[in-house]
């Protein structure tokens, strides 16, 4: 009884703990000058496995020390604008994208649905998590689909040498 | 014979005792569970103030505070109308009909929207980028613009550049969007610490890539930074904010930036630039009726739609004035309006309520005032020149007094205050030494006499803003009471900065001296101070909780200053308001429901930006009065929650797949 | 100062007693036998009665108990849902009724309303009057929200 007693208190007390932590403080972006630092974008891809992808929302989550820099769409041009997302997201490293798209042209294979750009401190990789909170074909029902992340390498181009195309991912 | 029936029955007095002390066990248990329900009910009603509360301080905030009792203690101190700080629409000195271009005035036109400018960066050497193309998509709602810009801009140089480009926005702009389109694609840019931004952006700019960085560093000023743009390629920079409108002369005013060319210089500006590049549609979507619209700087085509919208188009034309599109609308009705939304987000959300005052003062009743000049001694003869212009407007009813501020002390010239219309007593009480009539005083001392409740208490500080800041604006709000507060810049050099935020913080307006309009201004605040619509105004939300409104809720509302209060309820939205006050002359309480008619959106909602925006500010003022790391703080949090660009925070949108430059940013 | 309680020094007392012990001594008929049997009898209703009443009182004292046990149990529960768990049907937003806020909903009440359906009007999200891209943008931003606090989805009720 006792035993129970004592478990019921601490549980309380860690219940009361968590309730009152609040969101670290994000640190400066003042790496450490021998501290390598790059940028990196992440495809976020989806396989509606041949059902058009009518939406989806995915939940991101990347360890080690990154930081989002930028948000851009997908190459199907029904997943082209910036996803929906929550900007309280980036003060962790978390984040869910979501999308709809009302057209016709909808993505039926694996397709990058959205792009981040990310910046990545120190000599350890990050590692990127992704779940499939929902995708939905065009009856609004859910499908069963595939998301991975995938890292893009941008072309490295000689200077001064005039482009007319970006973001080749693939 | 008992001995023995009592002693047979031992068993039974034990187990007697045993049920009595299972019974007691149940009890205690029983005990503990009603009390973990009273607990429970407790912490509901705790978490549900606007559901219990009600019946409480609904009856007790509005009609009349309990004997005893003062409204402080009956409504959250943030609710309490500490100050009649409102929005005061500063009349510009260039009138409508003149271009700013047309003027030398470059301070006037920094301090004005202005158009934007991209500039590539060579070396030391800036070089115009051309902008092809804005579209500009304005939403107006009551008082409040939602404005989409697009601009595009194409680097015909041959070689990689970098770019600056600064786009002035009204002063209350919240900017909480920002997209760099390339092409096909959009890049969405973040809102990070302004530190953490500007390093990620000289990083990436170093590591070759293309990456914007968008700061604001000055009050109504946005700059932004591109780095590593493609030789012969175009971005599109897409923008979304919101702002608030002018009122003047009984007109809502909508501005926008369309001056081609530099501020801030004396570099002569064509008076014509072209139509072509450029499309403006702006919808209207009001409460009431629009009476008239209106637009003297530009061509506009009007289609009304129902009576209280219209949608309005820059006409078409190969060349176009240039100068800043200014378009007028006027509401129907010459009765005093008031409206109140609400908008739910979280644990709460945003409530606004505008109130618009009639048009004229004709009807309204006149209040006698009592004119407190606060002169500073540093000025003494334009202060003097300046309150004697002032006390002109008033009226022989009206009282003076004159308190002199000298070193941060305050002498109080005029103990018992003077008849206004003894003007040349109170002239030479203004010239005589303070040491000679009176001894030195705590500002607030000064200023904290008895009000006379008949009339309204006007403190007219006349100053050249050369004074400690920061112990002004902990000195100046706190002792001004109920009374209105207008700043008069004068003198030689007015720091026209310190005046301007002397004057919101204090909740009044400011005038300068020195400028053409000073002398209709005054009148004008003279008027309608002395004409309020609605005087002694008291709120009360009906039991929710609502904090934090800006402006603070107001004492008076006044003809020519219509005002749009937002605050944050927690809890269960107010589905009311009521205002005691005293309407043009009659006492009486006015209730008004929520409408929310008005187009909200969640998230980055116009209400809920420019909540965070005001809010922003007034930590900034806090700030500015006393230091503290702890507000800044404040202001990165909120700004970063609201994704909103501020003085601690900025965009940054890196493009992690386009290299543009060799490593190491050598970017010609 | 206060009588003693306990002194039967009353003089009218003491005067009383022989005259009483008088009276009863001539009503008494004289030696009466109690049969052992009888006595066994007595004592064994007694018991019995005493057993029972003990039985009433512990019934009624169990049966109180647990009354007040199942009252205090549906008093928490009572407060527990009207305080806590307030009968929501649908959760706001949840267009498809599947208990969750997500991009299905947005999606499908984008859906309709490129069709032109007609909208039910509890799905007014910002409370705006009417049924519009708002509302679509409403649910999406809510269904992509992560509570600052744990981290988890704001979407789903």
């Amino acid at each position: 009884m006792k035993q129970a007693a004592a478990i019921f208190i601490l549980a309380s007390l860690l219940l009361c703990t968590a309730g009152s932590d609040r969101a670290a403080p994000i640190a400066a972006a003042n790496a450490p000058a021998d501290v390598r630092v790059r940028f990196v974008a992440v495809g976020v891809f989806i396989d509606p496995h041949g059902k058009p992808l009518a939406c989806y929302q995915v939940k991101i989550i990347a360890t080690g020390d990154v930081k989002l820099v930028g948000i851009e769409g997908g190459d199907a041009d029904a997943y082209n604008q910036p996803p929906y997302y929550d900007p309280r997201a980036l003060q962790g490293n978390q984040i869910i994208l979501g999308a709809y798209s009302l057209g016709g042209n909808l993505p039926v294979q694996n397709t990058r649905v959205a792009t981040l750009m990310f910046r990545v401190a120190g000599n350890v990789d990050p590692a990127y998590n992704a779940t499939l909170d929902v995708a939905g074909t065009t009856d609004a029902t859910p499908i069963a689909a595939a998301v991975t992340l995938v890292p893009l390498t941008p072309p490295v181009r000689a200077t001064n040498e005039p482009s007319t195309s970006h973001g080749d991912a693939r | 014979m008992k001995e023995s029936a009592w002693d047979s029955c031992g068993l039974g007095a034990a187990r007697s005792r045993s049920n009595r002390a299972a019974a007691w066990a149940v009890g205690i248990l029983l005990g503990l569970l009603l009390s973990c329900a009273a607990t429970m009910i407790g912490c509901s009603v705790a978490a549900r103030p606007a559901a219990f509360q009600d019946k409480t301080a609904t009856s007790l905030s509005l009609v009349a505070p309990p004997p005893g009792r003062s409204l402080e203690d009956l409504v959250p101190p943030q609710s309490l109308p500490a100050r009649d700080e409102e929005l005061w629409i500063i009349e510009k000195p260039i009138t409508s009909n003149t271009p700013p271009a047309a003027s030398n005035d470059a301070d006037a036109a920094d301090r004005s929207p202005g158009g934007g400018m991209l500039l590539s960066v060579h070396g030391a050497t800036l070089t115009p980028l051309p902008l092809e193309k804005t579209d500009v998509h304005a939403n107006i709602t009551g008082l409040i613009a939602s404005v989409d810009v697009k601009q595009h801009f194409n680097n015909s140089a041959k070689e990689p550049a970098d770019a600056v480009y600064a786009f002035p926005l009204p002063q209350n702009a919240a900017v909480n969007e920002f997209i760099l389109s390339i092409g096909k694609r959009h890049i969405r840019a973040i809102v990070r610490e302004r530190a953490e931004a500007e390093q990620i952006y000289r990083e990436a700019r170093k590591d070759g890539l293309l990456v914007s960085l968008m700061v604001q560093p000055g009050p109504n000023i946005f700059l932004q930074r591109i780095a590593n743009l493609e030789p012969g390629a175009g971005i599109d920079v897409e923008l979304r904010y919101f702002h608030t409108l002018s009122f003047r002369d009984g007109w809502f005013e909508y501005e926008f930036p369309m001056l081609a060319g530099l501020r801030g210089t004396h570099v002569p500006r064509p008076p014509q630039r072209s139509g072509r590049n450029i499309a403006l549609a702006v919808h209207l979507d009001e409460e009431m009726p629009i009476e008239a619209i209106d637009c003297q700087t530009h061509k506009m085509a009007v289609k009304m739609g129902a009576s209280a919208s219209a949608d309005v188009t820059l006409q078409a034309a190969d060349e176009i004035p240039n100068r800043d599109l200014v378009l007028r609308f006027k509401l129907a009705g010459t009765m005093p309006k008031f409206s109140l939304a609400t908008q739910a987000d979280g644990d709460g959300g945003i409530v606004a309520l505008t109130l618009i005052p009639p048009g004229k003062i004709d009807a309204l009743p006149r209040r006698n005032l009592e004119m407190v000049f606060l002169l500073d001694a540093n000025i003494a003869a334009t202060a003097q020149k300046a309150a004697m212009q002032m006390l002109g407007d008033l009226t022989a009813a009206d009282t003076v007094k004159i308190i002199r501020l000298e070193d941060g002390v305050a002498f109080d010239l005029t103990p018992t205050p003077f008849p206004a219309a003894q003007a040349s007593a109170i002239a030479s009480i203004m010239s005589a030494a303070p040491a000679n009539s009176s001894h030195p005083q705590k500002l607030a001392d000064a200023l904290g006499g008895p009000a006379d409740p008949t009339r309204t208490r006007i403190v007219c500080f006349i100053t050249d803003g050369h004074l400690p800041l920061a112990r002004m604006l902990s000195a100046l709000p706190p002792a001004l009471g109920n009374a209105r507060a207008v700043i008069i810049g004068a003198g030689p050099s007015p720091d026209r900065g310190n005046i301007e935020s002397l004057a919101r913080a204090a909740g009044g307006t400011a005038i300068d001296f020195a400028g053409a309009a000073a002398e209709p201004l005054m009148r004008q605040f003279i008027e309608s101070a002395s004409h309020p619509s609605v005087a002694d105004m008291q709120f009360d939300w009906r039991g929710a909780t609502v904090l934090d409104v800006f402006p603070r809720l107001p004492v008076d509302l006044l003809v020519g200053h219509p005002l749009l209060l937002i605050g944050r309820y927690k809890g269960d939205a107010p589905a009311e308001l009521r205002i005691q006050g005293n309407f043009a002359g009659n006492s009486r309480v006015l209730k008004i429901p929520v409408n929310n008619s008005q187009p909200q959106t969640p998230g980055h909602a116009p209400l809920a930006s420019i909540w965070a925006r005001r809010k922003i500010a007034d930590l900034g003022l806090a700030a500015a009065a006393r230091p503290d790391p702890a507000l800044d703080r404040q202001v990165r949090d909120l700004a970063l929650e609201y994704g909103l660009v501020s003085h601690y925070t900025a965009f940054v949108a890196v493009d992690a797949m386009t290299r543009t430059a060799d490593v190491g940013g050598n970017t010609k | 100062m206060m009588n003693d309680p306990t002194s039967t020094a009353d003089p009218d007392d003491q005067a009383l007693r022989p005259r009483l012990r008088e009276a009863f001594a001539r009503l008494d008929p004289g030696q009466v036998e109690i049969p052992p049997a009888l006595d066994a009898e007595i004592l064994s209703r007694a018991k019995r009665d005493f057993t029972r009443r003990l039985r009433f009182r512990s019934a009624v004292r169990w049966t109180a108990a647990a009354a007040s046990l199942a009252a205090a149990v549906a008093i928490v529960f009572i407060v527990r849902a009207s305080f806590f768990h307030r009968p929501a049907p649908v959760a706001k937003g949840d267009i498809n009724a599947n208990g969750k806020v997500d991009m299905l909903d947005a999606y499908l009440l984008a859906k309709h309303l490129a069709a032109g359906d007609k909208i039910d009007q509890k799905w007014d999200m910002n409370g705006d009057g009417v049924v519009d891209q708002r509302d679509v943008d409403w649910i999406a931003n809510h269904a992509v929200q992560i509570s600052p606090a744990n981290g988890a989805t704001g979407g789903t009720q």
